[in-house]
C-alpha cells in the first residue's frame, strides 16, 4: 500500500508513473512481466541458459529506456516482446548458435528416444521436427508463429509488438505456417515420412 | 483451415517446452535491474516535474497529513534498523561471517488484528552501509560510518538525518544485528522436524536469547540457509520472517549514497537523533499525542519498527486519523521518541503493554523497563503517569 493510497486522496499516480520513479512499484511491474519474457524466449530458442541470458538483456536494456516510454502497461508488455523479439533475431541470425541449437533439438529428439516408451518417442520425434522446422523459418517468421501459438497474443498485439499491420501478421503468419507444414512433411522419422 | 492446418496447430498447441521460469535467476536480475534503476533514476533531470508533485502535496491539507504519515514511515524504517534481530541472527549461518555484503527481505506481521505485513528488501554492504526499501519504494539508507541517513520517499521526497550512533560506539544499536551476524553461537538451543519452506525441504534450528526467539531453517540438501522467523515475548503477535537471504551479491556504492535523488525535494525537517532529548519524557509525550491523535483514543499495537508506520497507514486509511494531532506533528520529537524505545538495552527488560488500552484507563500499565543502573522498573501508566516499581511487582 502506498502512501497515497491511505484514504482515496487526490494525488494517485497511474502504475507506469509510479514505477518511473518508484523502486517498489518498478520490481513490482518487473515481476508482473518477468514469466511472459523468460517463456517467450524459452519458446523461440529452445534453451533455458540462453534464454535466461536474453531475458536479463531484455529487462536491462528495458531500464536504460524507461524513462522515456510513453504507455501504459499492456503497451508496456508489448514493448518488451518487441525489445525480446529483436534480441533473439539477433542472437538467432548468428549462425554458428543457430547451429547448435539444431544440433541441440536433434539431440534432444535421439535422447527421448532411447529414454521413454514409443508413443512418448513418436510424441518426442514430432515435436523435434516441429522445433527444428521452427528454426528454419526466418526469425521474423518464428517470431511471429511463437506469439501467435505459445504466447496466445491476438494478430492485432503481433501487429503492435512487431510494428506493422493486423494484415501484414496475417499473411506472414499464414506463409510461415505454410513453410512448417512443407518442412514438416518433408521430414523423416526412421525412415518414414511424418504425417501431420 | 483444412485438416492438415488443423491438425499442425493442434500439435503446436501441444508442444512441451523446458520454461519453467527459475526464480533464483529472476531474484538475481531484480538485484541488477535495481541496481540499474538506481543509477538511471539519478541521472535524471526531472526536477521541474517532481517540484510540481511536492508542491501539490504541501499545498494541499488532507496531503500534509499524508506528509506527516510518511514521516512516521521514515521513522519507522529507522528503529526497525535498530530492532532488526538485535542478537537475532547470531544463531544464523557461519558464512556471513566472512561476507561482505548481505541481501534479504524482512517481513514482519502487526499483531494488530487483521493487520497487513510489511515488507522491506534490506541490503548491507561493509564497512556498514544499509539500505531498506519498503515494497512501497520508501527508502532509508544508513551509513554507519558517518552515523547518517538519508529517507526517500516515492513521491518525491526526502529527509536528511543524523542518527548519532556510529559502528564504533554503538552497542545495541542497529548494526548490532549485522554484527551479531557475524558472530554466530556455535550451537542451537533446539533441533526442530523437518518443514517445507517455498518447496524447499528444511531443517529447523531454534535459539532462545533474553527476549527473542529465532528458528533458523536450513536447506536440508544444501545446507544453505533459507529462512529466519523471529518471535519476541514483549510484542507477542508480533512475528518477523526473513528470507530471500543472499551472501556476497554485487552491489553498487549508488544504492548506498546519501545524495538526494536528481529532483527530489526536502521535506524540511531533519531527523536529528538528540540523545538529550530520547528520554522517557519525549516518549511519554508520543503516547499522548498518539492517544489523542485517533479517534478510538488508544495507545499503539506497538511502539518499534515499520509496523508502526504500517499501523498508521492502515488508521489513516479507515479514517481514525483526527487531522487536528496530525497536523501539528513534530517529526523530529517523534523521531527522538521511537529511538529511545529503540536504544534500550536487552537488560531494560523492557515490555510494551498498550496495545488497545483506551488513554486514562485507570491502574492499567503500558510500558515498563529497568534504566541502566537500577534495581528498580519505571512503568507508565495509561493515565501516562509514571511510577518505580520493584520487580516483583511487575505486570505478570
Amino acid at each position: 500500500m502506498s502512501i497515497t493510497e491511505l484514504s482515496g486522496f487526490a494525488f494517485e499516480p497511474d502504475p507506469m508513473t509510479q514505477a518511473k520513479s518508484d523502486p517498489g512499484a518498478f520490481t513490482r511491474l518487473y515481476l508482473r512481466h518477468y514469466d511472459a519474457i523468460f517463456r517467450y524466449c524459452a519458446h523461440r530458442l529452445f534453451e533455458r541458459t540462453t534464454a535466461e541470458d536474453i531475458t536479463s538483456e531484455v529487462f536491462l536494456k528495458m531500464v536504460e529506456n524507461f524513462q522515456t516510454f510513453d504507455g501504459n502497461e499492456k503497451q508496456f508488455r508489448n514493448w518488451l516482446y518487441r525489445i525480446a523479439t529483436n534480441a533473439v533475431n539477433e542472437h538467432m541470425r548468428k549462425t554458428a548458435r543457430r547451429s547448435a541449437i539444431l544440433t541441440w533439438v536433434q539431440w534432444g529428439s535421439s535422447k527421448a528416444g532411447v529414454d521413454e516408451g514409443a508413443a512418448a518417442d513418436e510424441s518426442q520425434d514430432k515435436q523435434a521436427v516441429i522445433k527444428k522446422a521452427l528454426l528454419t523459418l526466418k526469425p521474423e517468421e518464428q517470431a511471429i508463429v511463437t506469439m501467435r501459438f505459445f504466447e496466445n497474443l491476438k494478430i492485432e498485439e503481433i501487429a503492435e509488438v512487431v510494428g506493422t499491420s493486423a494484415g501484414t501478421v496475417r499473411s506472414q503468419l499464414s506463409r510461415a505456417m505454410e513453410k512448417l507444414r512443407k518442412h514438416i512433411s518433408s521430414a523423416q522419422i526412421d525412415g518414414q515420412e511424418v504425417t501431420l | 483451415m483444412n485438416p492438415n492446418e488443423r491438425k499442425l496447430e493442434e500439435l503446436m498447441s501441444k508442444m512441451t517446452f523446458d520454461d519453467k521460469p527459475d526464480y533464483r535467476h529472476r531474484d538475481k536480475l531484480e538485484q541488477e535491474l535495481l541496481a540499474a534503476f538506481a543509477r538511471r533514476q539519478w541521472q535524471q533531470e526531472r526536477q521541474s516535474r517532481q517540484n510540481g508533485v511536492w508542491r501539490t502535496i504541501m499545498q494541499n491539507k488532507p496531503m500534509r497529513l499524508v506528509a506527516a504519515a510518511a514521516v512516521i514511515a521514515i521513522t519507522g524504517l529507522v528503529c526497525v534498523q535498530f530492532l532488526t534481530g538485535t542478537n537475532a541472527y547470531a544463531q544464523v549461518v557461519q558464512e556471513i561471517r566472512n561476507a561482505r555484503t548481505v541481501v534479504y527481505t524482512l517481513i514482519t506481521q502487526t499483531n494488530q488484528g487483521n493487520g497487513e505485513t510489511v515488507k522491506t528488501d534490506m541490503a548491507y554492504k561493509e564497512p556498514g552501509h544499509l539500505r531498506t526499501t519498503t515494497i512501497d519504494g520508501y527508502t532509508c539508507i544508513v551509513d554507519s560510518t558517518s552515523g547518517k541517513m538519508i529517507s526517500i520517499v516515492p513521491q518525491g521526497g526526502y529527509a536528511l538525518g543524523e542518527i548519532n550512533i556510529t559502528k564504533q560506539t554503538s552497542a545495541g544499536g542497529y548494526l548490532a544485528s549485522i554484527e551479531a551476524m557475524k558472530n554466530l553461537p556455535a550451537k542451537a538451543d533446539d533441533k526442530l522436524g523437518e518443514k517445507e519452506i517455498d518447496g524447499v525441504d528444511c531443517d529447523g534450528y531454534r535459539v532462545t536469547q533474553g527476549d527473542l526467539t529465532t528458528t533458523v531453517w536450513i536447506d536440508t540438501k544444501t545446507g544453505e540457509l533459507v529462512q529466519v522467523e523471529q518471535k519476541y515475548t514483549s510484542a507477542p503477535g508480533m512475528n518477523r520472517i526473513i528470507k530471500n537471504i543472499k551472501f556476497d551479491v554485487e552491489l553498487d556504492d549508488l544504492l548506498f549514497s546519501l545524495t538526494p535523488p536528481a529532483g527530489y525535494q526536502p521535506f524540511g525537517v531533519e531527523l536529528k537523533g538528540d540523545s538529550a532529548i530520547q528520554t522517557e519524557e519525549t516518549f511519554v509525550n508520543w503516547l499522548r499525542w498518539w492517544a489523542n491523535g485517533n479517534t478510538d483514543e488508544t495507545f499503539p499495537p506497538m511502539v518499534a519498527g515499520a509496523e508502526i508506520a504500517k499501523v498508521c497507514m492502515d488508521m489513516a486509511k479507515q479514517g481514525k486519523l483526527k487531522a487536528s494531532a496530525w497536523d501539528k506533528v513534530d517529526p523530529s520529537r517523534m523521531f527522538n521518541a521511537l529511538l529511545f524505545v529503540a536504544k534500550l538495552p536487552a537488560s531494560s527488560n523492557w515490555r510494551y503493554a498498550g496495545s488497545g488500552v483506551k488513554v486514562n484507563t485507570p491502574d492499567t500499565p503500558i510500558f515498563w523497563y529497568r534504566p541502566a543502573g537500577s534495581q528498580m522498573y519505571r512503568v507508565i501508566y495509561a493515565d501516562l503517569t509514571v511510577r518505580e516499581v520493584a520487580e516483583d511487582q511487575l505486570p505478570k
